[in-house]
């Protein structure tokens, strides 16, 4: 018979290296999850991904307190930001630009988050990614 | 300590669970901040609590981005600073004994098993309470290299956490002389007060247990103490590939090792490294994701 599942917890966490500190500690201490426990299985979950890049994760809790984990590959944003080089997105997009982008360089994201995305092909991934690096205030240029 | 705050609104299972999907298209979210839908209580099935954790008290445009999650306008939202609480610690309270092996884990609420070796455990803020499946693994590994004859003078546990996996070596072979040590500076003093409570003695000589904050093989008593005839590491698959070097050269000929905190996908990667340097796999154990490997060292180098 499968687990009750009481709840769902999503954080991003740093690959390799999650650690008890706040949130994370108060977050999965307060719903018995087991924080040393966590921290074990992510970081050797993420052992070969760049160290410190933020891995969106949702924690499965069961009511016997036992959890299980998912992760996805970074958050779009940040791979845009790390793409162009920037620290943050325009402060008002459409009108004000924050940088600039190619599009090869979205296609290579389109790639990497490929698995996570609600897209048939690889173009209309490219979309969706370009469809972010605009609401972030980037231009898309061609190259 | 840093501060840790809490938003939090009770709200139906649907709509906690649809804010958690709006917070996936949320771009730019901030990435230290924890969402959580949670069920009330096990008669209230239909009752959920959503929660955003963070390490400040939230403003007014961050109250606005939790809100903006709730597609049908946002609940009642409470703002609460949480106490001061060793959460890793709490985590921990509870837990079940384990059994592995000739060993019983448990922590101080629980009773002894008089047929088996005890340990107690208490929740800390270190790794290796037992309850993971690679310790548990370690004590299952250290008691059959025992029962098929292994014979341990010098032996060193890196990476030890609690201090658990030491304390189970030196049971096991009580004249070695051991050594623990770890990166992690609260490991000192959370191996110091097991070692009380375990009677386990401190020195540098035979049956005495000597502790070490060291990265990896870094400390000069650590190579000092060496070569160990049996080496333990239960850290992580990249550290273990990293420094198999400097472990293989503080281990004598012949000498057994035992890795852990690889998972059985990263089995390969870890072999290969070891293989290398002229070690030879004795046996292996799976426990659950996890692959727990007794190598041993060629006698001719």
């Amino acid at each position: 018979m499968a687990k009750k599942i009481d709840g769902y917890i999503k954080l991003q966490v740093p690959a390799g290296t999650a650690n008890p500190s706040p949130p994370i500690g108060p977050a999965l201490g307060q719903r018995g999850v087991n924080i040393m426990e966590f921290c074990k299985a992510f970081n050797a979950a993420t052992d070969g991904l760049e160290k410190g890049m933020p891995i969106p994760t949702t924690i499965t809790v069961y009511a016997d307190r036992s959890f299980s984990f998912t992760t996805k590959s970074p958050p779009a944003s940040f791979l845009i930001k790390k793409a162009a080089k920037l620290k943050s997105g325009s402060k008002e997009p459409g009108k004000v630009s924050a940088g600039s982008i190619k599009r090869s360089a979205l296609t290579e994201i389109a790639e990497q988050k490929m698995k996570d995305l609600n897209a048939n092909d690889i173009e209309q991934a490219t979309k969706i990614i370009e469809g972010s690096a605009r609401s972030m205030g980037l231009d898309v240029v061609e190259g | 300590m840093t501060d840790a705050w809490k938003i939090y609104a009770e709200v139906s299972k649907p709509v906690a669970k649809a804010a958690l999907v709006a917070h996936e298209d949320a771009l730019d979210w901030p990435a230290d901040w924890v969402i959580t839908g949670m069920e009330v209580a096990d008669h209230l099935p239909d009752e959920w609590t959503f929660e955003v954790y963070l390490d400040h008290r939230p403003s007014e445009k961050e109250m606005a981005r939790v809100a903006a999650l709730f597609e049908d306008g946002p609940p009642e939202f409470t703002v609460e600073k949480l106490p001061e609480t060793d959460w890793v610690t709490e985590s921990q309270k509870g837990v079940d004994p384990i059994r592995a092996g000739r060993f019983h884990v448990r922590t101080p609420d629980h009773q002894p098993d008089p047929e088996l070796v005890d340990f107690v455990i208490p929740a800390s803020q270190a790794f290796g309470t037992g309850q993971h499946e690679t310790t548990a693994g370690c004590l299952a590994m250290l008691d059959l290299m025992k029962r098929e004859g292994v014979v341990s003078r010098n032996h060193i546990d890196v990476g030890t956490g609690t201090g658990l996996l030491a304390f189970a070596a030196m049971e096991l072979w009580p004249h070695a002389r051991a050594t623990a040590s770890d990166i992690d500076p609260v490991c000192a003093g959370v191996v110091r007060d097991n070692m009380v409570g375990n009677f386990v003695p401190e020195g540098d000589g035979p049956g005495e247990l000597t502790m070490v904050i060291a990265d990896g093989m870094e400390a000069p008593l650590l190579r000092l103490r060496g070569p160990y005839d049996l080496f333990i590491a239960n850290i992580l698959a990249g550290p273990l590939v990293e420094l198999a070097p400097s472990f293989a050269q503080a281990i004598a000929p012949g000498g057994n090792l035992l890795l852990a905190g690889l998972l059985e996908t990263q089995e390969p990667r870890v072999r290969r490294a070891y293989r290398a340097l002229g070690f030879r796999l004795s046996r292996r154990l799976i426990n659950g994701d996890w692959s727990i490997l007794w190598l041993r060292k060629s006698r001719v180098r």
